[in-house]
């Protein structure tokens, strides 16, 4: 399949299918987080978690109207704005549905399982009824427009870059939070024994809440990111959650490290193979290969070795 | 200092702890003995919060305890360190010190603080994971974390077990000179008699979930002490 191509041509596919692919993994990583840090700390699976991340993607949509409307001459600037907003709205749906449905279920692993796609069938269904079924899409300021041409044939867009860049913060801040701040040591220890924590004095409850309203936030920024590659749709969030369950699953579930190893693996892999084979031929290969690992490695890329 | 009155504990309708009564005096250290299964752990657990009470009070320094939840406990003054120490083990020794601080509103461990020189072992391991530590360090570990909630009472369930004698000896002064320096209470549940006989004031024993025995260190009957831990 690689006849067809000279030496050169084959670079520079190589180079910007590798580059769309760290555009997928930037957004795969963002979801993964926070998905992450909902399963792999908590055991929670949040089968709602694509809906979190299209109301940030909403809210998005939501504020470059507003800025375009009222602010013209700010609009240039709106994304910022939007991802903030987009945490906040996010963080706290977040911290609500926890409150409201997840808190009575910690002990119920499975039903969590359906409570969550429940909540997942009605957000979609509000979105669906507050902003139309036609998928929507937001315009860029113009300086993330256009692409930047690094050789005659290669050619990087540039909002790519700026999601890089972004996740990159955030991967960062999200591990300076769970791994250096006296919040995250909390977080830790309610993972690791839920009555101890609390009898060390932790109020588990309170780290439960935010936890998973933290994660939810995470999911929101994704959002924001994701109105750059794709339009918005009240079901669009469906077709990231098993992707990133997997990403989750392969990296093993309570490492960030390896989460953000799994998500560079499978974006990669999945992009490159698209250029040459079919959509589904690449998602089977990459399944393959993933179920493949896992039944070598069942607690995933990266786990923590330690005496029980 | 702290008042438990007429407390039980029950796991659904089978109660296991059945009214006991008794007090804790200001620097007094009580060892409550008694064989396995006589509800020891459960009344400790249950006195931490990790266990809820199914009647009778508790109160520490006039401030009722009856019915808060563990976190509660701690910030009024219980610290509490489990049979089989339940340090966790994916942290390091200082993060696993440093979780015992969330209620005094601290983060972060003073790098002067006098949980080192307690138990140097800790701060020359300080960037171990916990569950890399041998069981007697583990030990105090637990010990180091519930203390730095600067704890009036301090609650201890079997510390000895599954350490060996070299070091339960050490722990024995170790735990006294913490009574001495903080001027804390320490309760302890324990079956091994040689080290309550030297650590404790006063000793109860536990039988069947109620207290049966009690006796000053000073005019003890060893014998009869001895009698209901055997088996």
């Amino acid at each position: 399949m690689f006849s067809d191509y000279t030496a050169n041509e084959l670079t520079a596919i190589f180079a910007m299918q590798g580059f769309a692919g760290l555009i997928l993994f930037s957004v795969l990583v963002l979801m993964a987080l926070g998905l992450a840090i909902i399963f792999g700390q908590m055991g929670v699976i949040n089968m709602a978690h694509g809906e979190f991340m299209i109301l940030g993607a909403y809210i998005t949509y939501l504020t470059s109207n507003v800025f375009a409307e009222y602010l013209p001459g700010l609009f240039d600037g709106y994304f910022f704005v939007a991802m903030i907003l987009a945490f906040i709205t996010t963080f706290l749906l977040g911290m609500l549905v926890e409150w409201g449905l997840i808190r009575f279920l910690y002990k119920r692993p499975l039903d969590t399982l359906l409570a969550t796609w429940g909540l997942s069938l009605i957000l979609q269904q509000i979105y669906r009824s507050v902003f139309g079924a036609r998928e929507v899409g937001v315009s860029l300021p113009d300086w993330m427009m256009g692409s930047y041409a690094l050789t005659d044939i290669i050619e990087v867009p540039i909002n790519g870059i700026f999601v890089m860049l972004l996740t990159v913060t955030i991967a960062i801040g999200v591990y300076w939070l769970m791994y250096r701040s006296g919040w995250g040591r909390q977080v830790r220890a309610v993972v690791q024994n839920r009555p101890m924590a609390s009898a060390v004095g932790i109020n588990t409850e309170k780290v439960d809440r935010v936890t998973f309203g933290l994660g939810c936030g995470i999911a929101g920024i994704a959002g924001s990111a994701f109105t750059m590659i794709g339009s918005t749709g009240p079901t669009s969030g469906q077709l990231y959650i098993v992707d990133t369950f997997l990403v989750v699953v392969f990296g093993g579930a309570q490492s960030l490290l390896g989460t953000i190893a799994s998500a560079f693996t499978i974006s990669q892999a999945q992009s490159t193979m698209e250029f040459f084979l079919s959509g589904s031929m690449a998602k089977v290969l990459t399944l393959l290969f993933v179920v493949g690992i896992l039944m070598l490695r069942p607690q995933g890329l990266f786990a923590m070795k330690i005496r029980h | 200092m702290l008042q438990v009155k007429d407390y039980r504990v029950s796991y659904g309708q089978s109660e296991v702890v059945h009214g006991v009564n008794f007090e804790l005096k200001k620097n007094e250290i009580v060892a409550i003995m008694g064989r396995n299964g006589m509800g020891k752990t459960s009344l400790m657990k249950s006195l931490v919060g990790m266990v809820p009470e199914s009647g009778g009070s508790i109160s520490l320094q006039g401030t009722d305890l009856t019915g808060m939840k563990s976190f509660e406990r701690v910030a009024n003054g219980v610290g509490f360190v489990p049979q089989g120490r339940m340090i966790f083990s994916t942290m390091s020794v200082l993060e696993n010190i440093e979780t015992g601080l969330t209620s005094t509103n601290q983060s972060k461990l003073p790098p002067d603080s006098d949980l080192y020189e307690l138990f140097p072992v800790l701060k020359e391991m300080k960037s171990r994971k916990g569950g890399n530590l041998s069981g007697g360090q583990q030990q105090q570990l637990a010990i180091a974390r519930a203390l730095a909630s600067n704890p009036k009472v301090l609650i201890l369930d079997e510390p000895t077990e599954g350490i060996q004698p070299s070091i339960i000896k050490e722990m024995a002064r170790t735990l006294k000179r913490i009574r001495d320096e903080r001027g804390l209470s320490i309760l302890v549940s324990e079956q091994v008699l040689s080290f309550a006989l030297e650590i404790a004031d006063r000793v109860l024993v536990i039988e069947g979930g109620n207290i049966v025995h009690e006796d000053d260190i000073a005019n003890i009957d060893e014998d009869k002490v001895a009698s209901y831990l055997s088996v």
